[in-house]
C-alpha cells in the first residue's frame, strides 16, 4: 500500500517519524510538506518538498518542478499551465493547493493521513476525490478546543467531516469530542495510542523522595496548560509551610506566570527555564519528586505517559484522554479541573503516600504505558485502520 | 509655561484623560507640545512633534542618522552636555551615538518641563531633561509599573535618579514605585483620571429586572482575571439566577479562544457574552443597561472603566488588587470582594441582590456623588496647573 503523511511540514513531529518508520518496513511511505529545511531524514521515508512560502525562490523552484512532473507522468498540459497562472498571478494559496494536489497525482497514494484539522483545506480536492481514501488525525487543541470557540470553524469543518473516510483519535475522549462534529453509523474511527520507544525511557529504580519535594512541569506556557492554576496551587503550598521547589520547562520569559510568581510571592519556590532538549528532560524527570500536569484539557499528555515510563509520579487533572491513563491512586492522581485547592491537596497527600505504596504506583504507571502506548502496537493499528478504511465503500 | 509631553502617540478620542489635561493647561495660559511616535492627522488640540524615524533598511538608516546629526549642530552645547551625563551613567560610545539620535527631537526642545506619559517612555531618556534645561516628570499608570518590570529587573534604575516630579494615577502606584527605589524625598502628585460627567447617560432605575444584567469593560487579557469572573457566573448559574454577562473588549486569538472555551467548559454559552471591541459611546450605552458592574482584574493603576460605571450609578463590586480600592469605597460606593476568589465574587453578587431597593439606591447615589465630587475634570485640570507651578 502506497501512504502519503502530511502534517504541513516536512519536519515532522516525533509520533509522525516513529509511525512513518514502523509503516515504511512493509508500504511506500511519503512524507510531503511546504517546507524543505530538514536534517534529519527517516530511514525508509520517501520525502517531496512542495515548497515554503516563506522563500519565493523555493516555491519557484519546487512548483516548476512538480509541474514538469506531472506533465512528464499525465501529460496534460492545462495542468501545467495552471502553475503558471498561479505563478503570475501571485495566487500563493491557491500554488499550494496545485503544487499538493500535483503531489498527490505523482505518487498516486491509497491513503492520505491528515494529521491536523487545520490541513484540511488545502486537501480539499483529495477528499472529495473518491480515489483516494483519506483519514484525519483527532489530537487535541484544533479538535477539542477550536470548534467550540470559532463557529466558522465548527461549520467547515461539519463540511468536511463526512467526506473523510476514516478517523484516528489519541483518546477514547477525543473520539467522543469528534463525533459532536459528525456522526453516523458508518463513520470509521479509530483510538490508536501513540506509541513510545520504552528503551529510551528506562524505569527509574532510585527513585526516593527529596527533602525539599521537587515538582515539575513541562511544556509551553499555553493557556490549555493550565500554569496558573499549579502556581496558585504553590501558594497553597507555602502558606501551609510545606518545603518545596517548583520548575515549569518550557515557561520562561510568559509575562502571565511572571507576575503571578511575583504577586503570590513564590518567587523563591518557582523557577522557569527555556526549552530542554529531551535528553535533559529525561534527567529532570529523574531528579524530580513529581510531575503536575494542570491542563484545562488535553487529547493525551506525552508527557504523562514519559513520566509514567521513567517512574515519576503523576498528579494530574481530569480532563480529556488523561483519564484513559491515570486511574486515581493506583497509577498516579487526578484532581479537578480548574482548582488550585484541590492540586494543593492533592500534594500534601502525596507526602503521607508510604514508599511501599509508591512504589506499587509507580510500577503499575510503568506497566500501563508499556501496555497501552508499545510503539509496534501503534503501527500494527494504525495498519488495521488503513487496511479497514481501503475495505469500506 | 512651556510643557512637553511624551507619548507613543496622539491621544486618541477616548482617551480623555490626556486630552482633558492638554484643553485644561492650555486654557490656563500653558504652551503644550506633544512628542510622539506617531501622529494621528485628526489630532488638533496642540503641535505634535514625531520622533526620528527607525528603517530596517541600513542605507536609509545611514542617511537618517547623519541628517539628524548635522541638525543636531546647532544644539551642540546641549548635545556635549547628554553626552557628558550619559558618560557619568556609563554608556558607551555607541549606545551614545544611538540615544542621541533617538531622542534628537527632545534634544532640540525648549521646554520647562519634560513630561513622559508613561515610565516607560522614560527608558533611555532619563538624562534628557537635564541637558535641555528642563525639569523631568513622569506619570505612573498600571503597566508600566505593574508588568514592564518584572519582565525587564532593574529597567528604571536611571530613572529614579533623575526625575523631579512624580505623577501617579494612584497612591497604590506611589507607593509600589517607592518600594521599588524612587527615593522617597521626591515631590510627588496624585492625580486620578477623571470623568466628563456630562458625556454619560443617566441611568434612574435601580430596580433589577427579571434578567439580572452584569457587565465588564476589559480587553480579553490575562490581566483582567476574566476566568475568575467566568468562575463566578458558573456559581450563579448553580444558584439559578437568571442573569446575562456581558464582556466588552477584545484581544488577540489565543486569549479570545481561552475565555470563549471557559464559557464552552462551563455550558455558559447563553448567559455569557463576549461584545468584542465597542466605540466608547455604545460602550456607555451598554453599561447603561447594566444591574452589577464587576470588575475582576489581577491588577489595575486605578481603573477608568469603574469610575465612569460609579458615575452613572452602576452597583459595582470589583477585586481587592492595585489601586481598585482607591476607586471603590467599600460598603459606600460599591464592594470589594476579599480574597480573589470566584467564590467570593459570587457570594458578593448575590449580597448585592438581596440589598432592598432603598440600600441599592444608596450606594448608586453615593457612587454618583463621589465620582461627581472627586473625579471631575475641572479637578483633575486644576492639579496639573498645581503640578508644574
Amino acid at each position: 500500500m502506497t501512504i502519503v503523511l502530511f502534517d504541513g511540514s516536512l519536519k515532522t513531529t516525533p509520533f509522525i517519524n516513529r509511525l512513518a518508520e514502523g509503516l515504511a518496513k512493509k508500504h511506500a511511505v511519503y512524507i510531503i510538506g511546504f517546507n524543505d529545511s530538514l536534517k534529519q531524514k527517516v530511514k525508509g521515508v520517501n520525502y517531496m518538498a512542495l515548497g515554503g512560502s516563506e522563500k519565493p525562490m523555493d516555491l519557484l523552484f519546487h512548483s516548476l518542478k512538480i509541474a514538469a512532473q506531472t506533465l512528464f507522468k499525465v501529460g496534460d498540459f492545462n495542468q501545467f499551465f495552471q502553475t503558471f497562472e498561479y505563478l503570475f498571478t501571485r495566487n500563493l494559496e491557491r500554488l499550494k493547493r496545485e503544487n499538493f494536489n500535483k503531489a498527490i497525482q505523482l505518487i498516486n497514494p491509497d491513503i492520505l493521513h491528515i494529521q491536523w484539522p487545520s490541513l484540511l483545506e488545502i486537501c480539499r480536492d483529495a477528499i472529495t476525490n473518491p480515489e483516494i481514501k483519506t483519514i484525519l488525525s483527532q489530537r487535541g487543541f484544533q479538535n477539542n478546543v477550536r470548534p467550540f470557540v470559532d463557529a466558522q470553524n465548527y461549520s467547515e469543518l461539519q463540511k468536511f467531516y463526512p467526506n473523510i473516510d476514516g478517523f484516528h483519535s489519541v483518546s477514547q475522549a477525543i473520539s467522543k469530542v469528534g463525533d459532536k462534529i459528525f456522526h453516523s453509523p458508518n463513520k470509521i474511527d479509530k483510538v490508536v495510542y501513540s506509541g513510545f520507544d520504552f528503551e529510551k525511557l528506562p524505569f527509574n529504580f532510585n527513585y526516593r523522595k527529596n527533602q525539599t519535594l521537587k515538582l515539575l512541569s513541562i511544556g509551553r506556557p499555553h493557556w490549555v496548560k493550565g500554569y496558573e492554576y499549579a502556581l496558585r496551587a504553590c501558594a497553597i503550598l507555602k502558606e501551609k509551610n510545606i518545603s518545596f521547589e517548583y520548575t515549569i520547562v518550557g515557561g520562561q520569559g510568559n509575562e502571565e506566570l511572571q507576575f503571578l510568581v511575583d504577586d503570590l510571592g513564590i518567587k523563591e519556590y518557582v523557577q522557569f527555564t527555556g526549552r530542554v532538549p529531551q535528553k535533559q528532560v529525561y534527567e529532570m524527570m529523574r531528579q524530580s519528586d513529581l510531575l503536575l500536569l494542570p491542563s484545562v484539557i488535553e487529547g493525551l499528555p506525552n508527557i504523562a505517559v514519559e513520566a509514567m515510563a521513567v517512574g515519576l509520579p503523576v498528579i494530574s487533572t481530569k480532563c480529556g484522554g488523561v483519564e484513559e491513563l491515570i486511574v486515581d491512586n493506583e497509577t498516579g492522581w487526578l484532581v479537578s479541573v480548574r482548582s488550585p485547592e484541590a492540586f494543593a491537596k492533592a500534594i500534601i497527600s502525596f507526602l503521607l503516600v508510604s514508599e511501599d505504596r509508591l512504589e506499587d504506583i509507580r510500577k503499575s504507571a510503568r506497566i500501563k504505558v508499556e501496555a497501552q502506548h508499545n510503539e509496534a502496537q501503534m503501527i500494527d493499528e494504525m495498519e488495521v485502520l488503513y487496511f479497514r478504511i481501503l475495505d469500506s465503500l | 509655561m512651556r510643557i512637553g509631553i511624551v507619548l507613543s502617540s496622539t491621544p486618541a478620542y477616548s482617551e480623555t484623560f490626556f486630552r482633558s489635561k492638554i484643553e485644561g493647561l492650555i486654557r490656563n495660559g500653558f504652551e503644550v507640545i506633544l512628542y510622539c511616535q506617531k501622529k494621528d492627522k485628526k489630532f488638533n488640540l496642540c503641535p505634535v512633534v514625531v520622533g526620528p524615524q527607525v528603517s530596517s533598511n541600513p542605507l536609509l538608516q545611514g542617511f537618517y542618522f547623519i541628517k539628524e546629526y548635522l541638525l543636531l549642530l546647532f544644539y551642540l552645547k546641549r548635545v556635549l552636555k547628554y553626552i557628558k551625563l550619559e558618560k557619568k551613567e556609563g554608556s558607551t560610545l555607541s549606545q551614545i551615538l544611538k540615544k542621541i539620535y533617538l531622542n534628537a527631537h527632545l534634544l532640540k526642545a525648549e521646554l520647562d518641563w519634560l513630561h513622559f506619559g508613561f515610565a516607560t517612555q522614560a527608558i533611555g531618556s532619563e538624562t534628557v531633561a537635564k541637558a535641555i534645561n528642563a525639569k523631568m516628570a513622569v506619570s505612573f499608570r498600571g503597566f508600566d509599573i505593574n508588568v514592564y518590570p518584572i519582565k525587564n529587573p532593574g529597567c528604571y534604575a536611571k530613572l529614579w535618579k533623575h526625575i523631579d516630579k512624580v505623577h501617579s494615577i494612584s497612591n497604590y502606584l506611589l507607593l509600589k514605585v517607592q518600594h521599588m527605589g524612587l527615593n522617597e524625598n521626591v515631590p510627588f502628585a496624585i492625580i486620578t483620571p477623571a470623568v466628563q460627567l456630562d458625556l454619560l447617560p443617566k441611568t434612574d432605575c435601580i430596580e433589577i429586572p427579571k434578567t439580572l444584567k452584569i457587565v465588564t469593560i476589559a480587553r480579553l487579557n490575562w490581566i483582567k482575571g476574566l476566568d475568575l469572573a467566568i468562575a463566578a457566573m458558573k456559581i450563579l448559574k448553580k444558584k439559578e439566577i437568571d442573569f446575562e454577562y456581558s464582556i466588552i473588549g477584545d484581544g488577540d486569538q489565543k486569549q479570545t479562544e481561552r475565555y470563549k472555551y471557559m464559557v464552552h467548559e462551563f455550558g455558559l454559552q447563553n448567559e455569557v457574552v463576549f461584545c468584542g471591541k465597542m466605540t466608547h459611546r455604545d460602550t456607555l450605552e451598554e453599561l447603561k443597561k447594566a444591574d452589577i458592574y464587576i470588575q475582576p482584574s489581577l491588577n489595575e493603576g486605578f481603573c477608568n472603566a469603574v469610575l465612569e460605571a460609579q458615575a452613572m450609578g452602576k452597583l459595582c463590586i470589583v477585586s481587592n488588587k492595585g489601586g481598585l480600592p482607591e476607586n471603590i469605597v467599600d460598603g459606600k460606593t460599591g464592594w470589594i470582594f476579599p480574597d480573589y476568589s470566584a467564590q467570593c465574587l459570587a457570594d458578593t453578587m448575590l449580597r448585592v441582590l438581596s440589598l432592598s431597593n432603598n440600600e441599592k439606591q444608596l450606594i448608586s447615589e453615593n457612587a454618583r456623588k463621589r465620582v461627581e465630587k472627586e473625579f471631575n475634570i475641572e479637578k483633575q485640570q486644576q492639579e496639573f496647573l498645581n503640578f508644574y507651578n
